[in-house]
């Protein structure tokens, strides 16, 4: 071994690792390009063709047969807000006890099997939970109904709100939770006047997030909500919902119904993007205020 | 102990003659001057960190940065081989000289200055490999293998004291070996790529006291072969381990400076600022 | 704690502090009752969703038993017997596929997004690629059934069967929705999942790694491939298996692009089925209980395989944490 030896060929092997690393960045680069066109492919032509078919009374009418010109989708509108309204009312209030839980008992028996249970909750494909809940809400009631569509969304929500609960929850500064039982406040009102108040717009972001998600969710609605071309509010008869409307209509052979599916798929997409990004913004401004206070 | 001769050709800073290439202030880089640092500032966005600094790092001796902590001296470290390139936001003005090339001019290999300006961290930062691949990791960057790599890897740890120790275990993980010896092994990892200068950034600060005393062995075998600068908030280890030694200190504004910089023996008994003595002594810090 | 001032304090405040102790602890107990209960239940809704399938599975488990994994008859309404063969493969097929296209892109995405993006394009990159992630999945096949087959697949498709048509995976006749038209949309679907968990496994390697390689003279990209890929492999494995328990399960955009088909054949060009996609179309027309429990069945494979998906990627992704602290302990 001869320094000057290692030394000689060190220009040109130098220039061919920093061109390797070059051609590497570019395709690295190109591969990140790759992963963000489909959304913009996407969204371009959800725009495309579906603003030609959005007008204030698609969002006001019931739905036509085919070939009758107009007709809406007030009733998957109100259907969607209504199980996914209804499902929230369930999966918040359980989902963020759960979060308390786990986040206080990580270690507890109860805590780890609650997270493996979360984990495994998120994991489980939605149709098997739209299995699941037709075997115990449709099938003793004997029929579909919007309360089978709340119910499965609640449980899809579940983990979500669980997960994100949970994270906000832990980075919540021990002194503030600290300085509240110092006072002689008892557990509960700490956990619900203190920290809870304090995550606030992190469990918000949750409950946003896990709202998206439902609102999106078609497949289980099918043999849960079923749809239904009425208009109707009442929790015990089926009911239509955006993501199953889009199903439906996209998979007709009439292009009138198709270009029914991409004005909906824009409302669709429009409420899930919009809930994404408000969400991802208070994560932000939550995480730098947070951040400050534990300074 | 320490037997690894090394065919190095001779540092042209260690000659008599300084150099300064045309188009330089004129300052005198004294005799031996590895690193000259010429008004050096560095900045985090609007930030000063480290203010106006300029000395010179003498060639084959070890130079200690002593200072309270937040005076900059890491990131003064840190920017003698571009780490702060890392930072997004961090960028410097004057001139850092190794060997009168300006290791901050954006057009200089950044590789290249790493490559001749190894460093060594406050934390041991083994890769997860064996202990034989961390050492040669770097030679193989530069196009070593096969039996060459093996002589590499045993002048290496023979020259970082280490080889008795690891011999029979080269196969096994770096994590495997204790804190001291993990920190050693990463002071063979900088040395197997035969930089001219070491950094060392608190090198003994998560080490256990007896693998303290074997990491400042180690160094003082090592000053011979390369320009080490260390930065230390142990006084005591500034005074074992160094020949020169800078003191740094900050300003109200946070913005970190030289205060002055001597002989080790002169800066801890007969230092010539205020600041120094209050520091040295007790009184500040 | 107020056992003792009740015991030492004048009688009447000591009642007071007493009543007001006791009202509260009172609060906690129920408060942790509560808390309890709720995390009881979600355990509880995992368990039941297991039993329930496992149940409801009944009839058809005790007519074709391990049988139903390996016939690829499914005849409802003749002889009323029921093989899931064409639908595994279809699903295994479908969601293989699907992560050979996604996985290298996504991990390339990755790897960029983390270390080599420039600072100021980070965080807008990452935003699109997570939002990809919001996409509803009937969004998906929508733009899969009338954007992408008609634009993408189908002159896919037939380059492949017209340079490569010997070969039994790409044996014409081609048709747009197929297989293949599933894979890509599920490749889609899958590509923001593998590049955030794995864009977040870089980020959790101790910058001391980076660093140290650097230090050495190492380029960005030999800090890439020599130290982090290796430091994060497992956790890269897990995210890949975590996208492929999404593939396996994921139902209305395959259904609505893979053509919806009994046929066993190899070919990734025609149409077939997935076990998603047969429950979702057949559920509601299950008009005999057999049916019904065929494929409930159907379901409970779907459930076991995920669960068991999940369990080993969690794992896997886990164990990267835990390596980098025990680094960092070191």
């Amino acid at each position: 071994m001869s320094t000057t030896s290692r030394r000689a060929p060190d220009a040109w092997r130098l220039r061919r690792r920093r061109i390797a690393s070059l051609v590497a960045s570019g395709l690295a680069a190109a591969c990140a390009i790759a992963t963000a066109i489909p959304l913009i492919w996407i969204l371009a032509y959800v725009f495309q063709a579906g603003a030609p078919a959005l007008s204030l009374g698609f969002l006001t009418s019931l739905p036509t047969p085919v070939g009758v010109p107009g007709g809406g989708i007030a009733n998957a509108i109100v259907g969607s807000a209504i199980t996914v309204g209804v499902g929230l009312l369930v999966a918040a209030p359980i989902g963020i006890a759960v979060a308390i839980y786990v986040a206080a008992n990580p270690h507890r028996p109860l805590g780890i099997a609650v997270r493996f249970s979360t984990d495994t909750l998120a994991g489980v494909p939605s149709i098997v939970m739209g299995i699941f809940v037709y075997t115990i809400v449709v099938r003793p009631a004997g029929h579909f109904s919007a309360l089978a569509g709340a119910v499965v969304l609640g449980i899809i929500m579940l983990p979500i709100v669980i997960r994100t609960t949970e994270e906000m929850i832990k980075l919540v500064p021990t002194s503030l939770r600290e300085g509240s039982l110092a006072l002689g406040a008892p557990e509960w009102r700490t956990s619900i006047r203190v920290i809870l108040p304090a995550a606030a717009s992190g469990i918000l972001t949750g409950l946003m997030l896990a709202v998206a998600r439902a609102a999106g969710e078609a497949a289980p609605m099918l043999f849960t909500a079923f749809g239904n071309p009425f208009f109707s509010t009442d929790l015990n008869e089926p009911i239509a919902t955006l993501p199953h409307t889009i199903f439906v209509y996209a998979i007709s052979p009439y292009p009138d119904w198709q270009s029914k599916a991409w004005a909906t798929a824009f409302i669709l997409i429009s409420l899930v993007l919009i809930l994404n990004i408000v969400a991802r913004v208070l994560v932000s401004w939550r995480t730098r205020r947070l951040g400050t206070m534990a300074r | 102990m320490f037997v690894m001769t090394k065919s190095r050709p001779p540092s042209p800073s260690v000659q008599t003659t300084a150099p300064t290439s045309a188009g330089q202030p004129a300052v005198d880089d004294g005799p031996g001057a590895k690193i000259s640092l010429r008004q050096l500032s560095v900045y985090y966005h609007d930030f000063r960190a480290v203010r106006d600094v300029s000395l010179e790092i003498p060639a084959n001796r070890v130079t200690a940065i002593i200072g309270p902590s937040g005076c900059g001296k890491s990131t003064l470290l840190r920017s003698l081989n571009r780490m702060t390139d890392l930072v997004p936001g961090a960028r410097t003005t004057g001139q850092a000289l190794l060997d009168g090339e300006d290791v901050l001019d954006r057009s200089v290999d950044v590789v290249g200055v790493r490559r001749r300006v190894g460093m060594v961290f406050q934390r041991p930062n083994p890769f997860p490999k064996s202990i034989y691949d961390n050492v040669a990791y770097g030679p193989r960057l530069y196009g070593v293998r096969g039996r060459e790599l093996d002589c590499v890897v045993e002048h290496t740890l023979r020259g970082a004291a280490l080889w008795d120790e690891v011999k029979d275990k080269l196969r096994q993980s770096a994590l495997s070996l204790s804190g001291g010896q993990q920190q050693r092994l990463c002071i063979a990892r900088a040395m197997a790529v035969e930089p001219e200068v070491i950094l060392m950034d608190e090198p003994a600060s998560a080490i256990d006291p007896r693998g303290t005393l074997r990491i400042e062995e180690l160094i003082t075998s090592l000053r011979e072969t390369y320009t080490i600068i260390i930065v230390t908030h142990n006084m005591q280890q500034a005074s074992r381990v160094s020949d020169e030694t800078a003191f740094f200190t900050m300003d109200e504004d946070r913005a970190g400076f030289l205060v002055e910089m001597g002989p080790t023996g002169q800066i801890f008994t007969n230092p010539r600022q205020q600041l120094t003595e209050d520091y040295v002594s007790g009184r500040f810090g | 704690m107020n056992a003792g001032a009740r015991a030492a304090g004048p009688p009447r405040r000591a009642s007071l502090s007493a009543r007001a102790g006791v009202r509260l602890r009172h609060g906690d107990r129920l408060y942790a009752v509560a808390l309890a209960l709720a995390s009881l239940l979600v355990v509880a809704i995992v368990v039941a969703i297991g039993w329930d399938l496992w149940a409801g599975s009944r009839l058809s488990r005790d007519a074709f038993g391990l049988e139903f994994l390996v016939s690829s008859r499914w005849d409802p309404a003749i002889d009323r017997v029921f093989g899931a063969l064409p639908f595994i493969q279809g699903t295994l097929v479908t969601s293989f596929v699907a992560l050979l296209m996604a996985v290298p892109l996504s991990l390339g995405a990755a790897v960029f997004l983390a270390e080599l993006a420039p600072g100021w394009l980070r965080q807008p990159l990452s935003l699109l690629i997570e939002l990809l992630a919001a996409v509803p999945s009937v969004v998906y096949g929508l733009w899969g059934l009338f954007v992408l087959i008609p634009t993408l697949v189908k002159p896919l498709a037939q380059g492949l069967n017209g340079s490569l048509g010997f070969l039994p995976i790409f044996a014409g006749p081609v048709f747009g929705p197929s297989r293949l038209a599933a894979s890509v949309v599920l490749a889609t679907m899958l590509l923001p999942t593998i590049t955030a968990i794995s864009r977040d496994v870089l980020l959790a390697i101790p910058a001391a790694q980076r660093e140290g390689a650097l230090a050495l003279g190492a380029t960005r990209w030999e800090v890439v491939r020599q130290v982090l890929i290796p430091f994060g492999a497992s956790g890269f494995l897990g995210a890949i298996i975590l996208a492929l328990g999404r593939a396996l399960g994921e139902t209305i955009a395959v259904t609505m692009v893979i053509g919806n088909n009994l046929d066993l054949t190899p070919s990734l060009l025609h149409p077939g089925y997935t076990m998603a996609s047969i429950v979702a179309n057949e559920f509601t027309e299950a008009t005999f209980d057999l049916y019904l429990n065929a494929l409930i069945e159907i379901g409970l494979a779907l459930f076991v395989i995920t669960l068991l998906i999940n369990a080993f990627a969690r794992l896997l992704i886990f164990r990267v944490a835990g390596g980098s602290a025990r680094v960092v302990q070191a």
